[in-house]
């Protein structure tokens, strides 16, 4: 059997924050929204480095704007979304959180 | 790529990102967008510092990951040199071998030089110090301690410290097995502090070591603490002996302290401990000063010169002269040793580059026949630079292995060499700097020899790669390359036979020197009298050398005897200047002089002290060319000589060293005028036996004359040590650069002409005959060895001027020992073509066209 794929807690918001993009998936946009999510600015290593990892782990994928745009100093840019795998992965931790959760509602007032 | 709108990011910075983001478009999408959001910033000093910042955040994320990749991609090109080495056995044996030989020479070469004058020089400054001598009506005198303390008190603008130095027999006390004779000196407390030495461990000598009664202590010298007590730091606060006192080790002295006069001690101890010795207490002392910081040399010689007829402790002794020795060698001798020195470092220089040479034409053979490999991994996606990487990775391995095994062979090889040298004193345990010189030569043995075959073996193309192997006609470019290293290698290999040859021909020269005297069956006796300056001192040395000829004369297996000078090694003079000579009747004869025209001097006209004279063939040559001298009046040579009568010619002779020009002398019968300075020559059919029994009976005559016996031979073979050790050396060198080139040469030749295969075959098959065809192909092989022949013969009579100093009786462009140089390397490089063509030429062209 092989062994259980777990999503981290910084994946989890990424995976979502991406979701929730609607035009321009950019990095910067989604620093931006993680920002707003998280309440804090998240860190730009870590955010590169998880987007790193999830691209290997292929649960997200991005298509290339090649325009030469000189504020980039005519370096490409990424438009990120979320793959098959990817959300099966995010509802599967849904679920999970779901299940978790269940029969605590008293408990949280 | 578009250019970056004005006032950009740090270049450095982005250059960094651009090193350590992943080389593909994810990373540079992450550069672009911290270019973006640099400039959504506010201009100015803070978003400069923001991009930084965000630089360094990014370079700390991302290091680790690209550090891991890096070694796991370094481990795996290892393994898989390692496999090919397994694969290509011959290939790398040889490439180490060659690598390994030079590494290990020149390793050994650094090492010897390290151990002498890159100590020496990095030690504290000579000009700083200086060694002060005590003369009195010429002769150098001790001096006497209690003017020498006064000195020491009253010198302002140097430190002065005494010292004097024993050879005495050290070891363990109680211990007799493990005594040694070693230099001791004996110093003031301060003496090691002022001339900058360090402790290694344990401490220094102090000024309350040297008072009387002080506990006896002694300080070790780095290199004796290490060869006599095996580097045993518990030797700290042992006893040792000396001589008959016994000593408290306190310490020990670091490696790099030298001497300032460069007469390294093995132990030091105090002045007062002298006193311990007994009645061999007694000894002269020296001083050396070191100059204190801003005073000139010339301002320390004249506050000496000031202070000494001040001192006036010493009433008895009347006022002293004093002479500064310079603690090093002279100009002349330190220029010497700069050529000498520089000589080395450019034979090491050279070794190494022919290795390399040679390696790299093996290694540029080897990728030829791997191209099918390297085109199968280009087509399957592997970048040049990978490939490149690939093959530098081997060489670096096969350095690597080189490296430790010359390393290794280095330990043996420089001792080996220092003993031949004579320099049994040399520190040659690897040190710091020794350790550095091999990782830098293995590293630029890895480069020199991997870079240049990688970068030609990335260039193969493709599709020619992955068609068959064997049909490889070589690449002009690679040919072109494998000349360029053959010339280089013929041209690095000949400068070093020339030397060579330059040297064995300085040996060969001087054993076949005729010194101009009988060396084998002589020996002579110098003598010093005392009080030289009293009135009655030349009666006194007539009537003691009648009596020592009347006593050697008599003694059994003495065949002559009879009073000269100059005697061979006698004179210290100048060897142009005309010596004034003095011969009894039958000095010529004993000495073996020969004589050339006219007769030595009568019995009579010794007696009588005639006005004749003798004169050595140059002296003929010089003041009377081609007139005849005999029976001619002296007045050529000196006017005042006018009444004297030349009467004879001997033949030319050295009186000074062997390798210096023959000595002009005229000789007049002896006088007792001349006793003081003549000397004794003995004829006899063993003066190596006869020396001692001589010395005793003159001895035995007068206590207060020092005689003083020379063997001849002895002393003529010692001239031979220096240019003997010189030449062995460089023969063994350049029997090293010869199998070097050979063996490169061979390689190459038998990698070319199998890949040449086919061509030879076509050509026999067309109707080429076999002679042609090896005529064809030994052409092509010698012509980068000719070209390379001539450039090194240039670089040969430059290389000339570093060993003039060891060269006697030739020019440094000796044209026979080049002609000779040129001859050697030629005829073996000729085999070295000739033997792989011949066996390819002697291939049956049906089966070779068959086969490929």
């Amino acid at each position: 059997m092989p062994s259980p794929v777990f999503l981290g807690e910084f994946e989890h918001l990424v995976l979502i924050a991406i979701m929730r993009l609607k035009e321009d998936t950019g990095v910067l946009a989604l620093k931006a929204s993680l920002d707003e999510i998280a309440g804090r600015s998240v860190s730009r290593g870590a955010l590169y480095r998880t987007l790193d990892r999830l691209g290997e782990k292929e649960w997200i994928d991005w298509s290339v704007d090649n325009e030469l745009r000189p504020e980039r100093g005519g370096h490409p840019k990424r438009q990120l979304r979320v793959t098959k795998e990817g959300v099966a992965m995010l509802k599967a931790s849904r679920r999970t959180l779901l299940g978790l959760w269940r029969g605590l509602e008293r408990d949280l007032g | 790529m578009m250019a970056a709108p004005p006032d950009s990011p740090p270049r450095l910075a982005r250059r960094l990102l651009a090193a350590i983001l992943p080389a593909n478009v994810a990373g540079r999408s992450t550069l672009g967008d911290l270019i973006e959001e640099y400039h959504r910033r506010p201009r100015g000093l803070w978003r400069r510092v923001w991009f930084w910042a965000i630089t360094v955040e990014l370079v700390a994320r991302y290091l680790p990951g690209r550090v891991a990749e890096l070694a796991g991609g370094l481990g795996r090109d290892l393994a898989y040199a390692t496999r090919l080495t397994r694969r290509y056995p011959v290939l790398a044996l040889a490439a180490v071998t060659s690598l390994g030989l030079a590494i290990g020479v020149g390793t050994a070469g650094f090492t010897i030089v390290n151990g002498t004058y890159v100590r020496w020089r990095l030690a504290d400054d000579p000009s700083v110090t200086a060694t002060w001598r005590r003369h009195k009506n010429g002769a150098s005198k001790a001096w006497p301690a209690a003017e020498l303390y006064a000195l020491r008190e009253q010198a302002q603008l140097q430190t002065i410290e005494a010292w004097t130095t024993k050879t005495l027999p050290v070891g363990r006390s109680g211990d007799s097995a493990t005594q040694e004779s070693v230099g001791v000196q004996f110093v003031t407390g301060t003496y090691l502090t002022t001339f900058r030495a360090g402790p290694a461990a344990g401490r220094l000598l102090q000024p309350d070591d040297d008072r009387p009664g002080a506990p006896p202590v002694a300080v070790l010298d780095h290199l004796f603490w290490r060869r006599h007590f095996d580097g045993d730091r518990s030797v700290l606060g042992r006893t040792i002996a000396i001589d008959k006192g016994v000593f408290t080790v306190v310490g020990i002295a670091d490696r790099d302290y030298v001497d300032p006069a460069r007469n390294q001690a093995a132990v030091w101890v105090p002045l007062a401990a002298l006193d311990l010795l007994g009645p061999t207490g007694s000894a002269q002392l020296f001083m050396t000063s070191r100059i204190r910081p801003a005073v000139a040399p010339t301002q320390a010689d004249a506050e000496l010169t000031a202070l000494l007829p001040r001192l006036g402790v010493v009433p008895s002794v009347p006022p002293a002269t004093m002479s500064e020795s310079s603690p090093v060698t002279s100009e002349a001798q330190a220029a010497d040793n700069a050529r000498i020195l520089g000589g080395v470092v450019a034979a090491i220089a050279l070794v190494l580059v022919l290795a390399c040479a040679n390696v790299s034409n093996l290694q540029l053979a080897g990728a030829a026949t791997r191209r099918q490999e390297i085109a199968i991994r280009l087509s399957c996606g592997a970048s040049r630079r990978r490939i490149i990487r690939q093959l530098v990775t081997e060489s670096v391995l096969l350095s690597g292995v080189a490296g430790s095994m010359g390393f290794v062979a280095s330990h043996w090889l420089s001792t080996l060499i220092a003993a031949g040298m004579g320099m049994s004193r040399a520190d040659l345990d690897p040190d710091a700097r020794v350790y550095v010189f091999v990782a830098m030569a293995t590293v630029l043995c890895a480069v020199g020899t991997g870079l240049v075959p990688a970068l030609h073996a990335a260039r193969h193309e493709i599709s020619s790669g992955l068609k068959d192997t064997t049909r490889d006609t070589g690449s002009r470019r690679r040919s072109r390359t494998t000349s360029v290293f053959i010339g280089i290698q013929a041209a690095a290999s000949l400068v070093l036979i020339a030397v060579a040859a330059l040297l064995v021909r300085t040996l060969v020269h001087l054993a076949w020197l005729d010194p101009g005297y009988d060396v084998n069956h002589l020996l002579t006796v110098s003598a010093s009298f005392p009080r030289p300056r009293s009135p009655d001192v030349a009666a006194r040395a007539t009537e003691f050398w009648r009596l020592a000829l009347e006593r050697v004369r008599h003694m059994p297996g003495v065949q002559h005897v009879s009073l000269g000078y100059p005697t061979p090694f006698a004179a210290t003079a100048d060897a142009d200047r005309l010596f004034q000579g003095a011969a009894d009747a039958d000095y010529f004869e004993t000495a073996g002089l020969r004589l050339v025209r006219g007769r030595s001097f009568t019995a009579d006209e010794v007696t009588s002290r005639a006005p004749v004279m003798v004169i050595s063939e140059r002296v003929a040559r010089e003041y009377w060319g081609q007139d005849d001298p005999l029976g001619a009046s002296a007045s050529r040579i000196d006017k005042s000589a006018a009444v004297e009568q030349v009467i004879g010619v001997v033949a030319d002779s050295m009186f000074l060293r062997v390798h210096d020009r023959r000595t002009p002398a005229v000789f007049r019968p002896t006088s007792p005028d001349s006793a003081q300075w003549v000397s004794m020559a003995v004829r006899t059919s063993d003066p190596v036996a006869m020396a001692a029994p001589i010395r005793d009976a003159l001895r035995a005559l007068s206590a207060e004359v020092r005689p003083n016996v020379l063997v001849v031979k002895d002393r003529f073979a010692r001239e031979f040590e220096r240019p003997r050790r010189y030449a062995a050396l460089g023969g063994a060198v350049a029997v090293l650069a010869l199998g070097l080139s050979v063996v490169g040469l061979f390689g190459v030749t038998s990698f070319s002409v199998r890949a040449r295969t086919r061509e030879i075959g076509i050509r026999m098959a067309l109707g080429g005959d076999r002679g042609g065809v090896v005529g064809l192909l030994v052409r092509d092989g010698m012509r980068a060895v000719v070209v390379g022949l001539a450039a090194g013969l240039v670089a040969a009579l430059l290389a000339g001027r570093f060993v003039a100093g060891m060269l006697y009786g030739l020019s440094d462009r000796d044209p026979l020992a080049l002609g000779a140089a040129v001859v050697i390397l030629l005829a073996a490089a000729l085999a070295a073509v000739i033997i792989p063509t011949r066996r390819a030429a002697r291939l049956d062209p049906a089966v070779v066209l068959r086969d490929v």
